[in-house]
């Protein structure tokens, strides 16, 4: 039977998402839409993108943490695909839905930047009742140019001039 | 969330700044409220002087708002 259901009845919570990802001491970097926001962009996204350490014992806790998320692929002909950790080494975008919204798990973003050079660009960011590391906004612009897609493109004049008035600011 | 006085966009005096009866009053806010490609900048100065965790919580509101919009949450083929 086909028919419409709520996929993701809490809707998106960013703040409760990173928190369970961090109360399993997953290591991550925001990055995307929502590490620009975190840095000041007034825009809107739908999901959490976050690019996460690669290692064994990392995949190992971030399983737990999705597990606990009931998270699945967000799959259009709606079957209920769990990640896996041959998938988590071997695929390098991860499209979620969780109990707590949309969840992206990328392994590199831009030009083939993966987790070191993504970790090199981010700074911690305080959020009530946790840190966490998230792509500099600089960093943020470099990866959509990169991506150059239409609504890459489109996100760009904003995110440039967030970038030239934190700069004004003395934000770097 | 608190309610804080927003300094004026950079480079902008109020001292000296044109007012809404002076000629070209309307192009001046233009040009300096926003950039070439006509982004506002008046949007983006007041989401700087807000914190990490307060822009998170109006993003969550703003895209949980959306959903709603839609009438519901995000459409799922069973």
């Amino acid at each position: 039977m086909t028919f419409w259901s709520c996929a993701v009845v809490a809707g998106q919570r960013f703040g409760d998402l990173l928190r369970l990802l961090r109360s399993h001491r997953v290591e991550l970097v925001v990055v995307g839409a929502a590490a620009a926001v975190l840095e000041g962009a007034p825009m809107t996204t739908f999901d959490l993108d976050v690019v996460f350490e690669p290692g064994a014992e990392n995949r190992a806790r971030l399983l737990a943490a999705i597990a606990d998320l009931d998270a699945v692929y967000w799959d259009p002909t709606g079957r209920r695909i769990r990640p896996t950790d041959e998938r988590l080494q071997t695929q390098r975008l991860h499209l979620l839905e969780t109990s707590l919204g949309r969840l992206d798990l990328l392994r590199e973003i831009g030009r083939g930047q993966g987790w070191s050079e993504v970790l090199a660009r981010s700074h911690p960011v305080e959020l009530p009742g946790l840190t966490v590391l998230v792509l500099d906004l600089e960093a943020v612009i470099e990866s959509k140019e990169a991506a150059d897609r239409p609504k890459d493109r489109a996100a760009l004049p904003l995110l440039r001039e967030t970038l030239r008035l934190r700069r004004e600011r003395g934000d770097g | 969330m608190t309610v804080r006085p927003l300094p004026p966009l950079p480079h902008v005096d109020p001292a000296t700044a044109p007012r809404p009866e002076d000629p070209g009053y309307a192009e001046w806010v233009e040009k300096v409220g926003c950039s070439p490609e006509g982004i506002d900048r008046g949007l983006i100065w007041a989401s700087l002087h807000r914190t990490p965790a307060e822009r998170l919580a109006v993003l969550e509101r703003a895209v949980n708002d959306l959903l709603e919009l839609r009438g519901g949450r995000w459409p799922e083929i069973r």
